[in-house]
């Protein structure tokens, strides 16, 4: 199916980009076309304008000791198939510059700012060339991901002060909340701009828990690796973990064991409802409703403290491994689990069905932090804040991994866009999840739940997607030497970041906390 | 308003428990600190290579684990080959001096 369906999109292409086509590759499920520099703009916008492609990531890397140039992927996902497609784009060294792809994209707008500032290479005519992810007073000049830039290496810092959109006008004020906030949460920069009540405008600042796990993991081995992509961002740590672990198997070209996958599926499903019950929970509070949040922790707890009993640890840390999983269910423990679902799943609906009969709480999330599907679609939004908007996407149905090809379950789709209307999305998932682990350990084969990797071959490219709560996690790795010569790492909070700028215009300042917990974003995961 | 009352306090009763008051006992699975036993240990060294954050140290006759570095990943635990260190249920851990962190075992090594 790939060669012919590559064949096509390559003679379907207009002369004018098709010139710039310089060779063609397919494996499996990956479509690679390596494009010209020149024409890489008009080839999105074909791509975009004819297939509807879904951005998945854009990234470099550092290739100037091989093929003495850096190269751009962009990878898109193919809508209705099982098919990725990679475009791959030399930028030579000389001159580190492309035109950008913002402007047919625009999803591609944060991974441009991160590529110009961890690799300096230039996206020519980008609206906003302002720094990313690397500090303020960063010195210019420094690409941390380059090659020859030392892990080891301090720089040092010039005090500058960061660029802000300014806002202005009679009665315009603006509320710079951050990066410290009260309560024990991550570091992000707000700057609301106010016009009475109405929020006019927002500008997010992220990157204050940078730490380079990107760079961090070209020195960490293969098998270390899984506990630094747990550690990513702590709450999605399983499907990070799932991510890394399917992206270096693509490279050895291994099949784990189907009760692996199993149990990875059960695994990735426990994270996912334990995630959205306290998401759940998290929006009662944020509504000043403390009973109904403090029963959905509760629950949250249990499934927690199933983990911990499950696995030794309540973000199922050190389970998985390359090649399988560590730990095994055994039939005790699928009957409890079993029992532990049933139990949660009738309290869950009662919950449910009180909190949707709470007028102070409906009255909050109805309407507000709209998004629209036209955003959510031009962004590439991922995960329930995508679905919530109309956008039929998620990877365990359309790219299927681990079990989920075996699996039959439903995706939960809303139009509406609002706080409402993802909350939904999250109680409609909770209960599919609970299906799905019933399918699994109703159907657990076979008892090897590890096999041995093979060998990776150097510069060869793996890439793992997993749909973690938040939506699609994405592992890119090309190998190197025992490390990977470059990771990729696409948490789906880096998608979703810029679409609280949009969701909150014309609400009001106190309803911010309540868009930005129902669309559950990370900061750690965003910032790497 | 009521039904949450009944639905909570009334149907659960109380859900949390009474830590610290009375000691909580992980279960059988938890992955707590790693223990090393004295006589048991050769060492031999799978420890400190297996060991991803560089947490243990070994000199002459000692162990020393450095509980500031311990992820908790539980790697030197599955690959000693005389299982002499154990992941425990131990988990109160904090301490008011990053020295105090350092855990040293003395191994004898008479037994070789």
């Amino acid at each position: 199916m790939s060669e012919e369906y590559l064949t096509e999109i390559i003679e379907d292409l207009p002369p004018n980009v098709a010139i710039g086509v310089e060779s063609t590759w397919w494996e499996g499920r990956n479509l690679r076309i390596d494009v010209n520099k020149d024409t890489l703009p008009e080839m999105v916008a074909h791509l975009n304008r004819r297939y509807h492609v879904t951005l998945i990531s854009q990234h470099a890397t550092d290739e100037r000791e091989f093929i003495s140039c850096f190269c751009l992927y962009t990878i898109f996902s193919l809508p209705r198939k099982d098919l990725f497609l990679t475009l791959a784009t030399r930028i030579p060294d000389s001159l580190p510059a492309y035109r950008t792809l913002t402007s047919e994209v625009f999803a591609a707008y944060w991974y441009e700012r991160e590529i110009m500032d961890m690799f300096g290479i230039t996206a020519v005519g980008h609206p906003d060339p302002r720094p990313l992810v690397l500090w303020d007073d960063w010195p210019l000049g420094y690409y941390p991901l380059r090659k020859d830039f030392d892990i080891e290496s301090k720089v040092e810092r010039i005090k500058t002060d960061y660029p802000y959109r300014p806002v202005e006008g009679e009665g315009v004020f603006v509320i710079p909340v951050g990066p410290v906030h009260a309560g024990v949460i991550e570091p992000g920069h707000f700057r609301f701009s106010v016009a009475g009540e109405p929020i006019i405008n927002l500008e997010i600042r992220m990157g204050y828990v940078h730490r380079g796990v990107e760079k961090l993991s070209e020195s960490t081995p293969y098998h270390r690796g899984t506990f630094l992509a747990e550690r990513i961002s702590g709450d999605n740590g399983f499907a990070h973990s799932t991510a890394y672990c399917q992206a270096l198997e693509s490279i050895a070209e291994v099949m784990i064991p189907e009760r692996a996958e199993s149990i990875r599926t059960v695994m990735l499903e426990m994270e996912r409802i334990y995630n959205h019950i306290g998401d759940l929970g998290g929006i009662a509070l944020d509504t000043a409703f403390n009973v109904g949040a403090q029963q959905a922790f509760v629950l949250k707890e249990r499934i927690m403290d199933l983990n911990d009993w499950l696995t030794g640890s309540r973000f199922l840390r050190s389970v998985n491994e390359l090649g399988g999983v560590r730990k095994d269910i055994n039939k005790e423990q699928a009957i409890r689990i079993e029992s532990e679902m049933m139990r949660t799943k009738l309290e869950m609906a009662e919950w449910v069905e009180m909190v949707m009969d709470m007028p102070s709480l409906m009255d909050r999330i109805e309407t507000t932090g709209t998004i629209s599907y036209d955003i959510a679609k031009n962004m590439d939004l991922v995960g329930p804040a995508a679905r919530a908007s109309g956008v039929d996407r998620d990877v365990r149905r359309d790219h299927p991994y681990a079990a989920y090809k075996r699996m039959s379950f439903t995706v939960p789709v809303y139009r509406e866009g609002d706080i409402l209307a993802r909350t939904k999305v999250r109680i409609d998932e909770i209960y599919e999840s609970m299906s799905i682990i019933e399918q699994v350990l109703g159907s657990l084969k076979g008892t090897e739940i590890s096999v041995k990797m093979g060998t990776m071959p150097e510069k060869k490219v793996g890439m793992g997607l997993v749909e973690s709560p938040r939506g699609e996690v994405m592992h890119w790795i090309m190998a190197g030497q025992g490390v990977p010569f470059r990771h990729k790492v696409r948490d789906p909070s880096f998608s979703n970041w810029l679409a609280i700028e949009f969701a909150v215009l014309g609400n009001i300042v106190p309803d911010f906390p309540l868009v930005n917990k129902s669309l559950s974003l990370s900061y750690a995961g965003n910032d790497l | 308003m009521f039904r949450w009352y009944t639905n909570g306090v009334m149907k659960k009763g109380v859900v949390t428990g009474d830590y610290p008051n009375q000691p909580y006992e992980p279960y059988d699975g938890f992955i707590g600190m790693p223990v090393v036993d004295e006589h048991v240990c050769r060492m031999d060294k799978t420890c400190v290579e297996v060991c991803p954050t560089g947490a243990i140290d070994e000199g002459y006759n000692t162990i020393s684990i450095d509980m500031g570095k311990c992820i908790f990943c539980g790697e030197c635990s599955r690959h000693c080959p005389e299982q002499a260190i154990k992941m425990s249920k131990k988990f109160e851990l904090a301490a008011k001096d990053e020295e105090d962190l350092k855990v040293v075992y003395r191994i004898d090594r008479r037994k070789e």
